[in-house]
C-alpha cells in the first residue's frame, strides 16, 4: 500500500465519519434512555410506563439531533466548497 | 416384546441426547476457556508461566466496594503510558538537537504533523492548535494500547469498557471546556436552550443535555466494540482447532487468523485516528456554534 493510498483513505474516513457517527449517536440516545427509564422504573415500581416514556423521549431527541447535526455538517461542507471555489 | 423394543429405543435416544449435551458443553467450555484471553483477569501470562498480582484489600467509598487489585488491563495500560512518555520525550529531545529529524524523531513528527494539518486545522481552525497536546496524547495512548494487544502475551486495555469509558469521560470534559472557553459560560448555557421560545425549554434542555452525553458514549462504545470484536474473531478461529480436535485442520484457521491479525494492525491505527478525529470534530462544532 502506498502512502498516497493511505492518505486518500484517511481523507475518505474524515469526510464520511461525521455522518456515520450520527447514526450511532441516534441509536445510543434510544438505548441510554431505555436503560435510564428501566432503572427508574425498577426503583419506583412503575414498570413499564416510565420506560416507554423515556424511549419516546430518546427517539424524539435522536431525530432532533440527527437533523440538527446533518444541517450543521452540510453548512460546514458548503462553506468549505465556497472557500475552495474562491481560492481558484 | 413390544415394550422391550420401545425401552431400547428410549434408552438409545437418551444416550444420544446425553452425548450431544456433553458435546455442546465441551465446545462451550473451549470458548469460555479461550475467552479468558480477552477478559480482564488478575494474572498476567509470561512465557511458560502465570504471574499473579498481589491482592489489595477492597476499599469502601459511599457504601460501594471497590477492588483495587491490579489487573492485566491496568498493567498494560501503565506500560503503554510509560512507552508513550519515553518515546515522545526521546523524540522531542532529538528533534530539538538536530534540525533535520532522523529515526524515531522523524517517525513521531510525521504523526504530529499529520494530526495538526489533517485533523486539527480542518476541524477546529487555528484556535485548535492549543488543544493539540490533549489530542496527540489521546492518539498516541490509544494507538500504543491497541498495538500492545497484538504483541504475544500482551493484552488490549482498550477492549475493556472501563478504559474506553475513562477516555470518553476526558473527551467529554475537553469538548465542554473548548466550547465554554470559546463562547463564554453565558453563551454556552444559552446554547443549551436551543434558541427556542422559553415555553419549550422544559423539553429542549433535556434533549440538548442528552445530546452532550451521547457523543462521548458513542466514542466509548465504538472503540471498545472494535477492539473486542477483532480479538474474539481471532480467538474463535484458533478455537476451531480445539473443536475439531485434529491438528490437520490447523493450517486453515491459522491462515485466517494471520489475515485477521494484519487487519487488526490496520484497525489499531484506524480506531486511534477515528477517536482523535471525532473528538476534535465535536470540539470544533462546539467552538463554531457561536458564529452563526
Amino acid at each position: 500500500m502506498k502512502i498516497s493510498d493511505l492518505n486518500s483513505l484517511a481523507k475518505a474516513y474524515r469526510e464520511a465519519m461525521p455522518y456515520l457517527a450520527i447514526g450511532v449517536q441516534m441509536a445510543a440516545m434510544v438505548v441510554l434512555m431505555f436503560l435510564f427509564g428501566k432503572w427508574v422504573d425498577e426503583k419506583l415500581g412503575t414498570y413499564p410506563w416510565l420506560m416507554l416514556l423515556c424511549i419516546l423521549f430518546g427517539i424524539s431527541a435522536g431525530f432532533y439531533h440527527f437533523f440538527r447535526q446533518t444541517s450543521a455538517l452540510t453548512r460546514k461542507s458548503n462553506e468549505k466548497e465556497k472557500q475552495s471555489d474562491e481560492n481558484r | 416384546m413390544n415394550s422391550s423394543v420401545l425401552n431400547n429405543i428410549d434408552q438409545h435416544s437418551n444416550t444420544l441426547i446425553d452425548s450431544s449435551a456433553i458435546h455442546a458443553q465441551h465446545s462451550e467450555n473451549v470458548f469460555v476457556e479461550l475467552l479468558h484471553h480477552i477478559k480482564d483477569s488478575k494474572t498476567i501470562e509470561v512465557p511458560f508461566a502465570h504471574f499473579e498480582f498481589p491482592p489489595i484489600p477492597p476499599i469502601n467509598i459511599f457504601g460501594i466496594q471497590i477492588d483495587l487489585t491490579i489487573t492485566r488491563h491496568v498493567f498494560f495500560l501503565w506500560i503503554s503510558a510509560f512507552i508513550v512518555a519515553i518515546v515522545t520525550i526521546v523524540a522531542a529531545r532529538k528533534n530539538l538537537k538536530s534540525k533535520v529529524p532522523k529515526g524515531i524523531g522523524n517517525l513521531v513528527e510525521v504523526f504530529v504533523e499529520y494530526i495538526r494539518d489533517e485533523i486539527v486545522i480542518p476541524n477546529m481552525g487555528k484556535d485548535g492548535i492549543k488543544y493539540m497536546p490533549y489530542l496527540l496524547t489521546t492518539f498516541f495512548f490509544i494507538l500504543v494500547m491497541n498495538l500492545i494487544g497484538l504483541v504475544p502475551y500482551g493484552a488490549t486495555s482498550t477492549s475493556n469498557v472501563s478504559v474506553t469509558g475513562g477516555l470518553a469521560l476526558i473527551a467529554f470534559i475537553m469538548i465542554q471546556v473548548a466550547a465554554i472557553k470559546k463562547q463564554g459560560f453565558k453563551h454556552y448555557l444559552a446554547h443549551l436552550t436551543g434558541g427556542v421560545h422559553w415555553a419549550l425549554w422544559p423539553i429542549m434542555i433535556p434533549i440538548e443535555i442528552l445530546g452532550l452525553f451521547t457523543k462521548p458514549f458513542a466514542l466509548c462504545i465504538r472503540l471498545f466494540a472494535n477492539m473486542t470484536g477483532g480479538h474474539i474473531v481471532i480467538v474463535s478461529l484458533i478455537g476451531l482447532i480445539f473443536i475439531f480436535k485434529t491438528v490437520w485442520i490447523a493450517p486453515i484457521p491459522i491462515a485466517f487468523a494471520v489475515g485477521i491479525n494484519i487487519l487488526e494492525l490496520f484497525v489499531a491505527f484506524l480506531q486511534a485516528y477515528i477517536f482523535t478525529m471525532l473528538t476534535s470534530l465535536f470540539m470544533g462544532l462546539g467552538m463554531q456554534s457561536s458564529e452563526h
